[in-house]
């Protein structure tokens, strides 16, 4: 038997509106049905001008993020029937500029991933990239970083954090915590060039710890945590470049 | 806040996270303590005793500064969260405040200490 | 120069074509209002205005300790006045509902202080499967916290309003005798 859900859409056409409204739809659902499956079925059968961006349905491309009753949440992730008996609201995701629909422009955010070097910078006394090398990493070592590199880019932490809402200039949770996952692992040597990103007032400082980005994560990185963690780093930077000449 | 390539936040947030957990720790005690500072058996003489002692008197103004510098920096990002852009005039006014609560403190340990030795 | 140019233009698409109008939500003051999860947060941050409120009122009775040093040390009642009657104040009804309402802020605070901490704390040392390190991450470190905090209350509670106890307790064993007797003067109040 398919129960029925009311899920009232944010609607923005920027070649005809002037800002956005809300459209409602009816839908069938059933144990199985997640959110983005539903929004499917609405672009299938009701509306075709609905945009919204998917792909994989299994929370690993980091695609459907939106805004489910003010909440940020994978649609893929989200299933109908934990909210049976009430109405569901879909906005687009939160602190991004809209697009169209439930489309937002994620460019702020992607231009902080590749201003970090989210990659392993080889150490300078190591073989550059290109030459053969093999790195070698115990488990412990692994273990340092391995919850922080869960991360699959999809944005829900921003639209959850107060701090980039108030200030776009914030490098931003995941941004911060790929610093981190990064300056902690035992093969990368670029710590020293992403410490002064972190060490601003745009860096870990701009977090006052209100920990809805590690509370919405869909894939539990924590990073909360991260940018705690990224403090004490840079606490420590501090203290050292006060005894350090020429800085 | 004064410079541009490295913030100086972690003076700050030392002192607030020291704070922080003085304010959890020590706090609630000191503050069942004010509440029955008339009614206790610990009355005026012996609270005069108490912060006679060097070493008392010393971990109490520590344990205040300490709170001090916790709130107003709590303060001071409360703005920011209230959309209020903070400048440097509000820098400098709210952590001015909290530097000098902290010397008012130390001043009266150092009269206190000084009149309890001459 | 002319090669990077013609490159970067498709990357914009074309302007006189494109209908791109991006809509940038305002930003409202009362964000924090909308959400049960960012109002616990500012509730969190407000309690330092009661925190702050508190430390004004202890400053209030150090400087009137300080004032009246000379008359203090010779248990001058009359001379040390305005410190009696700074402490009367503080045991006025209003001033006592004031203090409990820091209180409860103050425990507020504490118990949204204690469950973060562990996030704020990685301690690895050489192999994270043994050694005591565990009782500093996670919920262990939560635990101390807790046990700290209870620690320090009841101590303090006893040695507020119940100092006989701590003499009962220690003045048999011969243990900080000399060190209670200075802290009350000549004679201990038990």
């Amino acid at each position: 038997m398919a129960d029925k859900m009311k899920i009232t859409v944010q609607r923005y056409r920027p070649e005809q509106d002037q800002g956005p409204w809300d459209q409602s739809f009816e839908v069938e659902y059933t144990r199985e049905t997640s959110l983005l499956e539903a929004l499917n079925q609405i672009k299938d059968t009701q509306e075709p001008t609905l945009s919204f961006r998917w792909s994989c349905r299994m929370a690993i491309c980091g695609s459907c993020g939106m805004m489910v009753n003010g909440v940020p949440k994978l649609a893929c992730k989200t299933f109908l029937r934990d909210y049976a008996g009430q109405e569901m609201r879909i906005e687009p995701l939160a602190n991004f500029p809209i697009e169209r629909d439930l489309v937002v422009d994620l460019s702020d955010f992607i231009e902080k991933l590749e201003r970090i070097k989210p990659y392993i910078i080889p150490k300078k006394d190591e073989p550059q990239p290109g030459e053969q090398r093999e790195y070698i990493q115990t488990p412990a070592q692994l273990e340092k970083y391995r919850q922080f590199s869960m991360c699959i880019n999809c944005g829900i932490c921003y639209a959850a954090c107060p701090q980039y809402k108030i200030n776009k200039e914030f490098l931003g949770p995941a941004a911060l915590t790929l610093i981190y996952r990064y300056n902690e692992d035992s093969r990368d040597g670029g710590k020293e060039e992403r410490m002064k990103l972190v060490n601003q007032d745009t860096g870990v400082w701009s977090c006052s710890f209100v920990g809805y980005c590690s509370e919405c994560c869909p894939k539990g990185v924590d990073p909360a945590s991260a940018i705690q963690l990224g403090k004490v780093e840079s606490a420590k930077d501090y203290l050292i470049s006060m005894f350090k000449k020429g800085e | 806040m004064f410079r541009k390539d490295r913030s100086d936040e972690p003076i700050y947030w030392g002192l607030f996270g020291a704070g922080g957990m003085v304010v959890a720790i020590v706090l609630p005690a000191i503050i069942i303590a004010t509440m029955g500072l008339t009614h206790s058996v610990f009355d005026t003489a012996m609270f005069a005793n108490v912060i006679l002692s060097p070493v008392f008197s010393l971990a109490f103004i520590g344990i205040m500064i300490l709170c001090t510098w916790h709130a107003l920096h709590r303060i001071y990002h409360t703005l920011h969260d209230l959309t209020i852009h903070v400048g440097t005039l509000h820098h400098i006014i709210i952590y001015g405040l909290a530097l000098l609560i902290s010397l008012a403190f130390i001043g009266c340990y150092l009269i206190i200490l000084f009149k309890n030795f001459f | 120069m002319d090669l990077e140019k013609s490159t970067s233009k498709p990357m914009t698409m074309d302007l006189e074509k494109s209908t791109r109008k991006p809509f940038v939500r305002p930003v409202e003051a009362n964000w924090w209002t909308k959400k049960g999860f960012y109002l616990a947060y500012m509730l969190r941050e407000g309690t330092c205005l009661l925190v702050l409120a508190f430390v004004l009122e202890m400053l209030g009775l150090y400087i009137m300790t300080a004032l009246h040093i000379s008359d203090i040390q010779h248990m001058n009642q009359a001379g040390a006045k305005s410190l009696v009657n700074y402490i009367e104040f503080l045991g006025h009804p209003a001033m006592i509902v004031f203090n409990v309402l820091v209180l409860i802020a103050v425990l507020y605070h504490a118990f949204t202080w204690f469950p973060l901490m562990p996030k704020a704390t990685r301690v690895i040392i050489k192999d994270r499967k043994s050694g005591l390190y565990k009782l500093l991450e996670g919920k262990y470190l939560v635990a101390l916290l807790v046990l700290a905090f209870v620690t320090v209350t009841v101590a303090g509670v006893i040695f507020f309003y119940y100092p006989q106890l701590i003499a009962k307790l220690l003045t048999p064993l011969g243990l900080f005798e000399d060190s209670l007797k200075s802290m009350f003067g000549k004679g201990l109040p038990f």
